[in-house]
């Protein structure tokens, strides 16, 4: 279905409508098929039977999934009824928590758990929460200070100390 | 008499103050999970089972449970004062449980869920005690071959956890066994899928997989909806009056039983059988055109059924391995992960665990009966509370699930990006519990198949030759023909439903 001109809607949004949403799933099946076939390709010279390796099952997939997926890719009918993404403000704030997480992801071996939880979670108060600055601060560091405490003192759940030394 | 020696046993193990605790706690968190917009029974489990692995199996596993239960219990409060169904299974009760609420009896609409609730959730447990070891009798004589059988019969649950496409279902299902496949492979013990990156020869962990597709996900999805909505300001008693009693207890009965009788089928999910005993009972009511408009019945029925499934939903679970919901799904990964396999051997190698959980479900719907009528106003305004304040909790209780049972920042990393592909695949309407169960059921599928095939040199002759695989197998491709007949049915009736109630 192609979309009027100056339609504001988010880019992988009209991508997906042009094409059709089931379509798309369709040939990401078929290349996740592939790639199961080629792994099933390089494994059959470990065989130690015709069916019996490591072989066996990514191929089976492999195939199952490039059938399934050009069924679907071939008798995609228009689109599915989907939810629309988050466009605008929203959209924004979503990708930002996002890129918070990954950042937590990155900080949390280098500063230690209650360092990271503190920073990161000021972050999503104010993304997700949309908070002001004072009370962001101010809950993060009662939460940071008491999920601390909760697993690293009750629960004795080994998280990272990181450079600064402190769970 | 062995199974009441049994259960009695298990009475014995569940009343302990630790697993009596458990239960208590795990029917509190569900509830509150079920009654928060946007939460539910799947994502409940999905973040607290990592955190539940610092507690004994037994413990754990009671606690899952009561969380399981507790979040179905929980969901019929917003469904009733929001009409936001925390699940689907809880659409049939907004149809009346919401006007019923619009007209200030929102409180003996509670009250009727409820109790409907505790009586089916019972039916559904003296059920479980009866019928469970039965079929875990039947399935001593497994071989590989039969476990593949068994594995293929689970397959078939995809059909009706599919939601509107088999294909996509199917997909989904194959995409799961294929991340499955990551690390090393069983036979030559050589690295699959790994592409040179060495964290993955470990494997693809099954938690980060449930955290980022059932709980990451949801939160980001969630994303800006389910502020808080004010419910109607006139709750009325909670406690149904005699009459309301009399009238709703036999449809409590013929609901339960019915939601009953349909989870025993592997696959039947609590939402179908709601749908079809609302449907019953307004096919019987003599005044039809009551439902829709606020009828008790209308809200005793879907949950009488629902939770009746829900209880036997734990017969194929326990027994074959087979999760007939979503929230099952998650619990059958905690099983795993406490070293349990659920099948045919659980009642035998772990029978003191499975009667202590069995007695647990009792001693939970007490419990939760308890904790339902009275606090109800404690519950009403827990539905107040803005998922946007509870979002950046959830997420910091993920990481620290993720990141607990190996110690591994890898497998946070993972969790986030499967966070983010669940996000789409949800907001384009691709379902997700076929790509967790088969992910789960992956490992068991393949060692089966090539220990099968290097039994029978390769030939499918094996599946043929054993009596209880060939039977497995035809009742499977049966049941596979069957759910895809049944979901059409149940789609056709539940549209037909939902026009009549908007209209």
């Amino acid at each position: 279905m192609f979309e009027a001109e100056g339609d504001s809607r988010s880019h992988p949004e009209q991508l997906s409508r042009r094409f059709g949403q089931d379509r798309i799933g369709g040939i990401i099946a078929i290349g996740l098929g592939l790639v199961a076939l080629g792994e099933a390709a390089r494994l059959y010279h470990l065989r130690t039977g015709t069916l019996v390796g490591d072989h066996v099952m990514p191929g089976a997939i492999g195939m199952f999934l490039v059938i399934l997926g050009a069924v679907l890719a071939v008798h995609a009918e228009g689109n599915t009824p989907t939810e629309k993404l988050p466009r605008g403000r929203t959209l924004v704030r979503l990708c930002g928590s996002f890129a918070i997480l990954f950042a937590y992801w990155f900080l949390m071996d280098r500063l230690g758990y209650l360092a990271s939880t503190f920073l990161v979670i000021i972050g999503l108060f104010k993304t997700m929460s949309q908070y002001g600055w004072l009370r962001s601060i101010l809950y993060a560091a009662i939460v940071s200070v008491t999920l601390s405490y909760l697993f690293m003192n009750l629960l004795n759940i080994a998280l990272p100390v990181g450079v600064i030394g402190v769970g | 008499m062995d199974t009441i020696h049994l259960l009695i046993a298990g009475f014995g193990s569940a009343l302990t103050p630790t697993n009596l605790m458990m239960a208590m706690l795990g029917a509190l968190i569900g509830s509150i999970a079920g009654m928060i917009p946007g939460v539910g029974p799947t994502p409940a489990i999905a973040i607290l089972m990592p955190l539940t692995t610092a507690l004994g199996p037994t413990q754990g596993v009671i606690m899952l449970s009561g969380i399981y239960y507790g979040a179905i219990y929980g969901g019929s409060t917003t469904a009733i004062l929001l009409n936001i169904p925390a699940e689907l299974q809880a659409v049939p009760v907004c149809f009346d449980g919401y006007p019923l609420a619009q007209q200030g009896r929102g409180g003996p609409a509670l009250g009727i869920a409820a109790i409907s609730s505790f009586v089916a959730g019972v039916m559904g447990v003296i059920g479980l005690v009866f019928f469970a070891p039965l079929l875990a009798d039947q399935a001593l004589a497994f071989g590989p071959a039969e476990y593949f059988a068994l594995m293929m019969l689970t397959l078939t649950v995809i059909v009706n956890l599919s939601g509107n496409s088999v294909i996509k279902g199917l997909i989904m299902g194959l995409s799961g066994y294929l991340l499955s496949l990551v690390g090393m492979g069983p036979a030559s013990t050589q690295a699959r899928f790994t592409f040179g990156i060495e964290p993955l020869t470990a494997g693809i962990e099954m938690i980060s997989v449930i955290i980022g597709l059932f709980a990451i996900a949801e939160v980001f999805h969630s994303f800006g909806e389910h502020e808080s909505k004010a419910p109607s300001p006139k709750l009325g008693s909670v406690y149904p009056r005699l009459t309301d009693l009399r009238d709703t207890v036999p449809t409590m009965l013929r609901s339960g039983l019915v939601g009953f009788l349909l989870g025993l089928l592997p696959g039947c999910s609590p939402a179908v059988s709601a749908f079809l005993s609302y449907d019953l009972e307004k096919r019987i009511a003599k005044k039809p055109e009551e439902f829709g408009q606020g009828a008790l019945r209308g809200v005793a029925a879907p949950e009488a059924a629902g939770n009746a499934t829900c209880s036997a939903g734990f017969i194929p679970l326990f027994t074959l391995g087979i999760p007939s919901s979503p929230p099952l799904a998650i619990l059958l990964a905690g099983l795993m992960i406490y070293g349990l396999q659920p099948g045919p051997m659980l009642f035998q190698g772990n029978g003191d665990f499975v009667w202590a959980v069995v007695a647990s479900m009792f001693i939970g719907n007490v419990m939760l009966l308890v904790l339902h009528l009275p606090l109800v106003g404690i519950w009403v305004k827990l539905t107040q509370i803005p998922l946007r304040i509870l979002q950046p909790l959830i997420l910091l209780l993920c990481v620290v699930g993720v990141y607990s049972v190996r110690n591994s920042m890898f497998d946070v990393l993972v969790s986030f990006v499967l966070g983010g592909v669940g996000y789409f695949l949800k907001s384009f309407k691709w379902p997700l519990v076929p790509f967790i169960l088969c992910f789960m059921l992956g490992p068991l599928t393949e060692r089966s198949f090539i220990q099968s095939m290097a039994i029978s040199d390769g030939s499918f002759s094996i599946f043929v030759h054993s009596p209880i695989a060939l039977t497995i197998l035809i009742f499977a491709a049966g049941l596979f023909v069957f759910s895809i007949a049944f979901m059409r049915r149940a789609h056709t009736r539940r549209r037909a439903l939902q026009l009549a109630t908007t209209e």
